[in-house]
């Protein structure tokens, strides 16, 4: 049992804290919050090229064949910076591609996935908004040597740089809902494809991508037939454990920011970390985050070596969940009325946090989760 | 970064589990039902019975097993923090409790003490047969500690004289020894003329008189006046007037995992409400219920995995030099841990009332004092009443060594630098 970082992962944390120090301040992200695009195309390529798309896949394709632990480091380092980038739903349809993609596939896309060339995005959450396979109702029908797409997903991030969506369908109804749904690559230039920009209180880069008869060859479906769940389903266990890391690095920077407004901030002649009522919120933040953290660690470990981590996965987003919360709101309170402010950064985090929070599942849909694992 | 234990932490996790296994076959019948309603120490029977399980445990050598290797003889081989939080863990699986204090006196004496008091009272500690009661707590000095009045004068013939009034003495009327903290030095600063002596509890002058507290029979407290006592010269721990800052460099407590015992009761809260129904519907069924209960076994899976990286952190800055209260680093952890317990364990005591509903107010303590009308208290476990009891009981639990809103206050100045 260690649960404490050996020497190679606090290199990486360092290296990865002051690479974004130095090249993803808050007026960094202020500016590409504003631009069209959402992420700086020079910064994607050099987190390329320092091997962070790469980390976690095998050496064979260009990885560095690094664990989901390593990974979560990084992604606490993300957040901390709340870096705009297409990393995420790169990475996981990476992942995907990876767990159930032909050999043909896997050749193709991810050595371009890891060196930064071809941006994914999940075609996955739909207006039933939910991550359960019960939720996909976009079908894709057969015909002849190709596949017709109909439906609409929602939430589907950077479909406007996307080179690829990995579109999650139902391809037949029958007993479980988990047991209809296949996967298949499409490019998002395909005809019948319309892509709407949704708005979002982190004003992140999100659609609406309808899909009106859009045909894909065959070739393009990623594993099997009717097989696709299972992997993605994997796939989304990880999500939520980086998900929950990053939302420790985004708590972790407003509680360091919100001491240091306490210390510096005087009202009624005294600073404002002297009063309890101050203190025990930031407090509550370090106590969720120190939690928040182990138990993202804890997941990573237990998805590492191949369990089911169904608990583990259900503790760790249901707590970071929280955590998000936590931090966004109590943060806010201690910034009073300046943190509202566009100006100020805590607004920035509060934002994404919210975001963090509800994506791949909110708190109360994971307790679900946890009821469900300890056979309640 | 690993979850699993090595194969010599498996052996070690083993021989605990074996021992336990076998242990709590031998204890009187109802005790584990007392247990739980924390009334062992008022049944002579159970009480006699813990010691004398404390003292086979003593026998394997798992008292002292986390004590410096200078005291290899009374036992002490530096066990590492993870063996020393395995067997905690076992403890707590099978609902064990050593004897009250049996290594209260262990720390203080073994990092302080005189040469001649670690003889006499180490090999004791270590062999299970020490009990001891803090006697720390007055009525104007909870958490703040250095509001002490009770004083020990320094005789002509060296001895002290004690002169004053110690409350919320826990098993007091059960324990031989006191963990006594007074005043040496009238005349210091507050905080510099403090001392720690070992007090046996049969000295002439001290009246132990039951303070009885809304558990009713449960825990049992007690207030303790020393009226001149004299307690040798040889008695004294440590430095005279140094006790603050000693207190402080108790080294020899070993490890624990929080949450364990909070756990095996959750899982018989849960089988509960997976039995019993209401409506024809099992309570386990109601979307509401799940979500409460859901919610509270989260928390505790956080509890427990921060827990042991708090232990596997201690492991790996053994040897290091380390400061503060309870091992440096884990100033915090510990804290965090303590204050998650403490806000767990109501909040879990008001959701199980919550989730009964009206029933949850019939008092069932089986053993001890059979109630009337004990028939109608719903059974968790084995143990009829005892949410009604475990209600009772959390205004004591997430009270005793400071308030969780006590330890915000210290995580927020010493752990995260607040002013003050």
């Amino acid at each position: 049992m260690d649960l404490t970082l050996n020497e190679e992962q606090q290199m990486l944390q360092k290296m990865a804290h002051d690479f974004l120090e130095d090249k993803c301040p808050p007026l960094v992200v202020r500016r590409l919050e504003e631009s069209e695009l959402g992420y700086s195309p020079d910064m994607w390529r050099e987190i390329a090229d320092l091997g962070w798309v790469g980390l976690i896949f095998p050496e064979q394709y260009g990885g560095s064949e690094l664990s989901l632990v390593d990974l979560t480091i990084l992604y606490e380092e993300m957040g901390r910076a709340i870096l705009p980038s297409p990393y995420t739903p790169t990475v996981l349809a990476g992942l995907t591609i990876l767990a159930c993609g032909s050999e043909e596939q896997k050749k193709e896309f991810l050595p371009k996935i890891i060196n930064g060339e071809s941006i994914f995005t999940l075609a996955l959450l739909e207006p039933s908004a939910s991550y359960d396979a019960a939720g996909i109702a976009v079908t894709a029908k057969a015909s002849g040597d190709d596949y017709i797409i109909n439906g609409t997903k929602l939430l589907v991030p950077n479909a406007h740089i996307a080179d690829w969506l990995l579109c999650v369908t139902r391809t037949r109804g029958g007993k479980t809902p988990e047991g209809g749904i296949t996967l298949f690559l499409v490019k998002p230039k395909n005809p019948g494809i319309t892509v709407e920009p949704i708005s979002t209180t982190a004003l992140d880069k999100q659609f609406e991508v309808t899909f009106a008869n859009v045909k894909v060859p065959k070739e393009n479906m990623l594993g099997k037939l009717n097989g696709g769940w299972a992997p993605l389903a994997r796939v989304l266990q990880q999500a939520a454990v980086l998900q929950s890391a990053e939302i420790v690095g985004m708590s972790q920077k407003v509680l360091e920011i919100a001491i240091d407004w306490a210390k510096s901030r005087v009202v009624y002649e005294q600073q404002i970390g002297v009063y309890q009522g101050i203190q025990h919120k930031l407090v509550n933040m370090f106590r969720n985050i120190e939690g928040a953290r182990v138990m993202a660690w804890t997941a990573a470990l237990v998805l590492g070596e191949g369990l089911p981590g169904t608990r583990e996965v259900a503790v760790t987003k249901a707590w970071a969940s929280q955590t998000a919360q936590l931090a966004g709101y109590e943060g806010h309170q201690v910034f009073a009325g300046q943190g509202y402010m566009q100006e100020h950064d805590m607004q920035l985090y509060s934002r994404r946090l919210k975001a963090a929070e509800l994506n791949l599942g909110q708190a109360d849909y994971h307790f679900e989760k946890f009821a469900q694992a300890i056979e309640m | 970064m690993d979850l699993h234990f090595t194969a010599e932490q498996e052996k070690w996790r083993k021989e605990f589990k074996d021992f336990l296994d076998e242990e709590v076959k031998k204890a009187p019948p109802g005790y584990f039902v007392d247990d739980i309603m924390s009334d062992i120490h008022e049944q002579d029977d159970h009480w006699n019975w813990t010691c004398e399980f404390t003292k086979r445990v003593g026998a394997k050598g798992w008292i002292s097993m986390g004590w410096p290797t200078k005291f290899a003889k009374y036992g002490g081989r530096d066990a590492s923090p993870i063996e020393t939080a395995l067997f905690s863990e076992q403890m707590a699986l099978h609902e064990a409790t050593l004897a009250y204090g049996v290594n209260t006196l262990g720390g203080p004496i073994l990092t302080h003490g005189s040469k001649e008091l670690q003889e006499e009272f180490l090999p004791k500690i270590a062999a299970g047969e020490i009990t001891c009661m803090l006697g720390l707590s007055e009525s104007d000095a909870g958490s703040d500690l250095a509001n002490a009045k009770t004083r020990a004068i320094k005789q002509p013939d060296g001895d002290y004289l004690v002169n004053g009034h110690k409350i919320f003495s826990s098993m007091g009327h059960r324990t031989a020894y006191t963990l006594l903290l007074a005043i040496t030095d009238p005349n210091a600063r507050k905080r510099y003329g403090f001392s720690r002596f070992a007090v046996n509890l049969k000295s002439p002058g001290i009246t132990i008189s039951t303070w009885w507290n809304m558990s009713g029979k449960g825990h049992h407290q007690n207030q303790v006046f020393f009226d001149d006592v004299r307690v040798p010269a040889r008695n004294l721990i440590g430095v005279e007037n140094q006790a603050w800052g000693e207190m402080n460099r108790d080294r020899g407590g070993g490890s624990s995992i929080t949450g364990i015992g909070m756990k095996v009761l959750f899982n018989k809260f849960v089988k509960f409400c997976q039995e019993t129904k209401r409506n024809g519907k099992p309570l386990s069924e109601d979307p509401v219920v799940r979500h409460k209960l859901a919610e509270l076994g989260v928390e505790l899976d956080v509890i427990i995995q921060i827990s042991w990286a708090s232990v596997t952190m201690r492991e790996k800055t053994r040897g290091r030099p380390i400061e503060g209260v309870g091992g440096g680093i884990h100033t915090s952890a510990s804290a965090i841990l303590d204050m998650m317990r403490k806000e767990w364990t109501p909040r879990f005591a008001i959701a199980a009332t919550q989730i009964v509903g009206p029933l949850a107010q019939v008092r069932g303590n089986p053993v001890s004092h059979l109630q009337e009308g004990a028939k109608w208290a719903p059974v968790v476990g084995d143990m009829p009443g005892w949410i009604e009891r475990y209600y009772r009981g959390h205004a004591f639990d997430n009270h005793r060594h400071g308030t969780p809103e006590v330890l915000r206050m210290i995580l927020a100045t010493r752990g995260l630098g607040l002013p003050r």
